[in-house]
């Protein structure tokens, strides 16, 4: 008799397939009509300010063409008009045109948009009153007309009408990112109910059936909760309990009577007491991790603006390079801590540890709230970079301890993916609420979201018997390691030409000189939390490709040298494209897209070339490539800050350029001079 | 809890989640675009002003010898309700004073400390604070030729008027809300249970086949899931049972034969 399945895997990925998607469809539908409501509402109570303002500005611009015609020049010979008017169009960005007619309404200047269409306008109706709604072609204006001095003539300014309109842009781009957020979240919470909500639960009855049907007694279902599958578990658990229990009766009579054991029933197992049989849903974690990565990632596209903010009264030392200063902390921290942690989660476990982690950075995340000075920042930093070092060590743990055998790509990915997804919702949605709600606030929320992460972990029944990862791991990273892994030529090379560059780049340029640079070049908060998503949706998206490629193809070092080529050619279009803007998006795209397709065949070479023969563990060998990109996170900020200070952020964005593209071609170079035989080859 | 209502829940609250933060930002958009309008508007006035001053300063005249500028100030209180206060201040020293008031008890008197520090670490830009829940104050600093800051024009103006519109736009926005909630919730909550009854319902039927000591109870029914897995309790429930039985009648047999 076989065990059928009570519901089979395909099925549930089926099921929290049409739930995500019906809950998505739900999100943009209801987004949409909120969004198309505010904008309604926006525009029917704010219309009037912005006509009122077209009133102040024409007012105020009468005054001075008074001023010029209380000199005695006749309106007709006004010298620099033009370039007058242009100066006050492009001073208020609300003003569409201005024009001045005289007494026999004809228009003596205008400036602005549309000018003809104005002209012909104001012309063809003399009988403006003061505030007129004017329709011209397809775009419509509030029309102020002023009357000059002595009834010489008037000053007509129009406002755009939808200049609101153009306003709530900004608020369908950041619903667009809310819904952005809301998706990701209702992605990673369906995922947790399914899998571990139900599959987790389905597969424990299913587990126990399968005890049962092979006659085997011994094993009891994990119950997790009290809906409908613990209880038929409770009492699947229930009937082996009582049949253990006649069992041991049994038994003890039949010892007691010094006879031997039914023939019928030698065929069963039995125990007592039965044993629970527990396998924690790896899922489980992805909502913890997706969360505290999250209040980690929130501040990422304002924290140097915040860190200049707060250096103003430091002396001595350039503004730019302290401003790099709580950056480089928290990467040193993030580096030193790692190793730390990894053997304290092997010492307590990784429970305790990942919510001493989560408790680091609530910490951390409270302080950075409330700090008053630079060092304070500095400090607060250092307990978040603390905090993140231990709970992504914990669960990085957890899940190379829990993974059944043969799925240890899964659970790796499950931690990559949560990271990479955190990565994209953080950056973009942090930069939408520092512009609402302030910097300190997002820190704030920083704190209530690594809270939350918090309590997830701590009542998911599935975190709450990890396994202590020392039973996996045989032996751990020690310093020395690294010296003896950096002396083998090919290692060495991969890391100072590959790894530690990429590094530099990331927290340089991305981490670093991004914001600042956008600020000054004008960008909201928001639009600068947006351009950084753009390298983690690359980052995430690319590294598929990538994988297929290098698995496919077997060109894991011409991707490597090619994801430097990338990113380093890609921070020097600033030479070549004439929009600085332009310039600094077309950096992080490539600096994405490089990093996308050089990662995952760098960690590949380098494990790779350790995998035979008496070398390091592969555990060493990624803490090794983990702690010397770390450095790279270090030097990255305080390489370009120095840049900042010597040649200001566009040479800082081309020395930062340059360094990657000549590590880039000295990797090349190394790859092609040190090229081994081709048998070896085939083995990278 | 059922795990069908458990997944209904996380998707209303998902829901919720969804559209109160973007109502929550959205008000919050409302409130920044309103507060600049004014703001903005308010700084044309005082710019105004500046252009008028700074020409008066260029002929070599000290701010204080202004002819025009009280009347000035008081003509555009009165063109903007929202004004409640302007003051045309002269730097002396490390000190700001009054020169012209619309409130005429504070002529001559210093202005407040916090516009003084916004007015010189400004530059030559507007500048702007708020002073408790219902005002606020814009300014822009005066300066000479020689780009110095020679003094300030500040305009206090009323922001509980703001406030007001903030809390009708509040109310619009939940009344605008709370039917596409009510709506998202309905619909969401529908549809996840609708998706759930079938697993819902074989997990039923799986746990009304047995009693709770394992008697089969439909054992010829056929089974949603197809051959029955627990076809086996019964199996050993009766083999227990045997042997039980026969150990019972041999202790019995024992017993009769030491009797």
């Amino acid at each position: 008799m076989s065990t059928a399945p009570l519901v089979d895997g395909g099925r549930l990925v089926r099921l929290q397939r049409v739930l995500f998607w019906t809950t998505i469809a739900l999100f943009v539908v209801s987004a949409a009509v909120l969004t198309w409501r505010a904008g309604a509402i926006f525009e029917h109570d704010l219309s009037p300010e912005v006509s009122l303002k077209g009133h102040v500005l024409a007012r105020s611009l009468t005054v001075q063409v008074n001023r010029a015609l209380a000199l005695g020049i006749p309106i007709e010979r006004l010298v620099g008009m033009d370039e007058f008017l242009d100066d006050f169009i492009e001073a208020h960005t609300e003003v569409a045109y201005v024009a001045v007619t005289n007494a026999d309404n004809e228009v003596l200047y205008i400036r602005g948009v549309s000018v003809d269409d104005v002209r012909a306008s104001l012309q063809g109706h003399p009988f403006y009153s003061e505030r007129t709604f004017l329709i011209i072609g397809n775009a419509s204006y509030y029309n102020t007309r002023l009357p000059l001095a002595n009834q010489l003539g008037a000053l007509h300014v129009g406002v755009r009408a939808n200049y609101v309109r153009k306003r709530m842009m900004e608020i369908g781009a950041d619903a667009v990112i809310v819904l952005f957020v809301s998706v990701l979240i209702a992605f990673e919470v369906l995922t947790l109910l399914i899998s571990a909500g139900i599959k987790a639960r389905i597969n424990s009855v299913m587990r126990l059936l399968r005890h049962i049907n092979e006659g085997n007694f011994s094993y009891l279902a994990m119950i997790r909760g009290n809906d409908e599958l613990d209880h038929l578990a409770k009492r699947l658990n229930h009937i082996v309990t009582v049949i253990d229990s006649r069992f041991a009766q049994l038994q003890e009579q039949l010892v007691a009577q010094a006879k031997t054991l039914p023939e019928r029933l030698t065929a069963y197992r039995f125990a007592q007491p039965p044993t629970v049989e527990f396998r924690p849903a790896l899922e489980a974690i992805r909502v913890p991790l997706f969360l505290f990565v999250l209040s980690e990632e929130l501040s990422r596209s304002f924290l140097p603006i915040f860190a200049r903010e707060l250096a103003g009264t430091l002396a001595h030392i350039p503004l730019d390079v302290v401003v790099s200063l709580p950056i480089c902390v928290y990467m040193l921290v993030f580096a030193i801590a790692t190793p730390f942690a990894g053997n304290l989660a092997d010492r307590f476990g990784n429970r305790p540890i990942f919510m001493l982690g989560a408790l680091c950075s609530i910490v951390g995340f409270v302080w950075l709230a409330f700090v008053s000075s630079f060092l304070q920042l500095i400090l607060a930093r250092a307990i978040c970079a603390a905090g993140y070092s231990i709970a992504t060590i914990a669960v990085q743990n957890y899940l190379v301890s829990n993974a059944p055998s043969g799925s240890q790509a899964r659970a790796q990915a499950l931690f990559v993916g949560g990271v990479m997804i955190a990565g994209m919702a953080g950056t973009s949605f942090g930069g939408v609420l520092a512009e609402r709600i302030g910097y300190r606030m997002t820190f704030g929320v920083g704190a209530l979201t690594s809270a939350i992460a918090l309590l997830v972990f701590y009542c998911s029944p599935d975190t709450a018997s990890i396994k202590r990862s020392g039973e996996a791991h045989k032996r751990r990273f020690q310093f020395l390691d690294l010296w003896q892994l950096l002396k083998v030529r090919r290692f060495a090379g991969l890391m100072l030409f590959a790894a530690i560059p990429a590094k530099i780049l990331l927290a340089g340029f991305l981490f670093y000189l991004t914001p600042l640079y956008l600020m000054k070049l004008g960008f909201s908060q928001s639009d600068i939390g947006r351009s950084v998503m753009m390298y983690f949706l690359l980052v995430y998206f690319g590294n598929y490709l990538s994988s297929w490629l290098a698995d496919r193809f077997a060109m894991r070092w011409s991707l490597v040298v090619a994801g430097g080529c990338i990113a380093g050619v890609g921070l020097l279009s600033i030479l070549v494209v004439p929009q600085e803007s332009l310039a600094v998006l077309i950096g992080i795209a490539c600096l994405g897209l490089g990093t996308a397709i050089s990662t995952a065949p760098m960690m590949a070479i380098a494990t790779g070339m350790f995998s035979q023969g008496a070398g390091p563990a592969t555990t060493a060998v990624v803490v090794a490539v983990r702690l010397l990109e770390r450095f790279g996170s270090f030097m990255g900020p305080i390489i370009a800050a120095a840049a900042v200070v010597l040649a200001g952020y566009r040479g800082a964005i081309v020395v930062i350029g340059t360094l990657g593209s000549i590590c880039a071609m000295a990797l090349w170079l190394s790859f092609v001079i040190g090229r081994p035989r081709k048998k070896a080859v085939a083995n990278l | 809890m059922k795990a069908s209502l458990r997944i209904a829940l996380a998707v209303v609250l998902l829901q919720l989640f969804s559209l109160l933060l973007q109502g929550f930002l959205d008000v919050y958009k409302y409130s920044t675009l309103l507060t600049d309008l004014v703001r903005s508007r308010l700084e044309v006035v005082a710019l105004d002003i500046k252009a008028n001053l700074e020409a008066t300063v260029a002929l070599g005249l000290a701010l204080s010898e202004t002819s025009n500028a009280d009347e000035m100030i008081k003509r555009m209180r009165q063109q903007d309700a929202l004004i409640k206060r302007i003051a045309i201040f002269e730097v002396t020293g490390t000190r700001s004073i009054a020169v012209y008031d619309t409130d005429s008890t504070s002529v001559k008197t210093e202005i407040p400390a916090s516009w003084q520090k916004l007015n010189l670490r400004s530059g030559d830009d507007p500048w702007g604070l708020e002073e408790g829940l219902d005002t606020q104050v814009v300014g822009v600093p005066i300066r000479d030729h020689l780009g110095r800051t020679i003094g300030g024009i500040a305009i206090r103006f009323d922001s509980s008027a703001l406030r007001a519109r903030h809390d009708a736009m509040v109310r619009a926005m939940v009344q605008a809300v709370l039917p596409i909630l009510s709506i998202a919730v309905l619909f969401g909550l529908l549809s996840t249970l609708l998706l759930m009854s079938k697993l819902q319902a074989e997990v039923k039927a799986l746990g009304d086949v047995f009693q709770d000591d394992g008697t089969l109870l439909h054992r010829d029914q056929a089974s949603p899931v197809g051959a029955h897995p627990l076809a086996r309790i019964p199996e050993v429930i009766q083999a227990l049972a045997q042997s039980e039985a026969e150990l019972s009648s041999a202790r019995g047999g024992g017993h009769q034969e030491g009797a």
